[in-house]
């Protein structure tokens, strides 16, 4: 055995394998566990968020990355020089929109509106006591008529209104109809 | 090594009982690295402890290329250098009963005709380089191979080699002729 030998076997023995003392064994392995449960948890949150930062970190996807930011912004910047108007592409449809409403309106096409009809009942219009009253009082034609409209008329709508003092007045809703003229 | 790999992954699945293997298969190893590398020995516990709380906060993105008993024993060198460092103080009378206690425990009978031999090496290992006295305590107590040295060192083998030789020369001049008793 050479000195070289002697040595490390002397510092073999000097230094002999001693386990760590049990309390140190539970302290170490507790505080490392809890340690480690903590980091778990926060490397599990953090992996959703860091996808898109490992996607990044291939220098070949973010090479690709740049050049579609940059050819989308030449782009979208020659889309709006090329528009004769220099507008927006929203105004644009808005202006394009209110010309063809101008040209509607102006040409000679014909232009259906729809629309809603709100009908409010004119007071004692079609009441027929009324009408048996001013016909009795002046007998003449358009009360006449108007009494016998009343009674021949095929479509029609009977409601009734009440007055400021509480009384019913009948009424009868008459649509004309436009082939038969009155 | 297919066993350590197995480890790695489930320490890094987040099984507590992963790394209770590994203090357990690897602690006796790196409890005396700890020991020839600190000036005060008793506080190798706390280097380990530093040492295990610091990988814990490595699972999930632990990865290795070597063995993770050298891993752990560099993990350890450094820690201790660092302690070390700092400077605190070694309390004689602590040092004196850890190794009363060491002597009794192990070495009844022949304590006394080595002691002075085994305490004039300690001392001589001390007052070595910090570079040399850790690829000592590597080598020749954490068993690591000198290329497993160098590669976790990122030194170059023979930088490592000469270390070694080096810092075996000084203890063997330090000893004299008390290596021929």
């Amino acid at each position: 055995m050479n000195r070289s030998d002697k040595i490390v076997e002397l510092l073999r023995e000097a230094f002999p394998e001693e386990r760590p003392q049990t309390g140190a064994d539970e302290r170490i392995l507790h505080d490392a566990s809890t340690i480690m449960k903590q980091s778990h948890a926060a490397t599990k949150q953090q992996h959703s968020a860091s996808k898109w930062r490992r996607i990044m970190s291939n220098p070949i996807t973010r090479s690709a990355a740049i050049i579609t930011i940059i050819f989308s912004a030449f782009w979208a910047y020659y889309q709006s020089v090329g528009n004769p108007t220099g507008t927006t592409t929203v105004l644009s449809l808005l202006n394009a929109a209110a010309a063809t409403e101008n040209a509607w309106f102006t040409g000679e096409q014909t232009v259906h509106i729809v629309n809603r009809i709100v009908i409010y009942p004119q007071h004692d219009a079609n009441d027929p006591d009324l009408l048996l009253k001013n016909l009795e009082s002046s007998y003449n034609d358009a009360n006449l008529k108007a009494l016998s409209r009343w009674f021949s008329t095929p479509r029609g709508m009977e409601f009734f209104s009440l007055d400021s003092k509480g009384d019913r007045h009948n009424h009868h809703l008459e649509l004309v109809d436009p082939q038969g003229g009155d | 090594m297919n066993e350590e790999k197995e480890l790695i992954r489930r320490f890094n699945a987040g099984q507590p009982q992963a790394l209770h293997c590994i203090y357990e298969r690897y602690k006796v190893a790196l409890s005396r690295v700890a020991r020839a590398l600190l000036n005060d020995p008793t506080g190798s516990e706390d280097v380990l402890h530093d040492v295990f709380v610091q990988f814990a906060t490595q699972t999930g993105r632990f990865c290795l290329k070597g063995s993770l008993k050298g891993y752990l024993a560099i993990c350890v060198a450094n820690r201790a250098r660092n302690v070390n460092q700092q400077g605190r103080p070694v309390d004689p009378e602590r040092l004196r009963a850890a190794r009363t206690l060491h002597q009794e425990r192990n070495h009844p009978v022949q304590v006394a005709q080595r002691s002075e031999l085994l305490q004039t090496l300690i001392s001589a290992l001390r007052q070595l380089p910090e570079e040399q006295r850790q690829v000592i305590a590597l080598h020749v107590l954490g068993d690591l191979r000198f290329r497993e040295i160098a590669k976790m060192s990122k030194v170059s083998i023979h930088t490592i080699q000469s270390r070694y030789r080096y810092g075996l020369q000084k203890l063997q001049a330090r000893l004299n002729g008390e290596l021929e008793r």
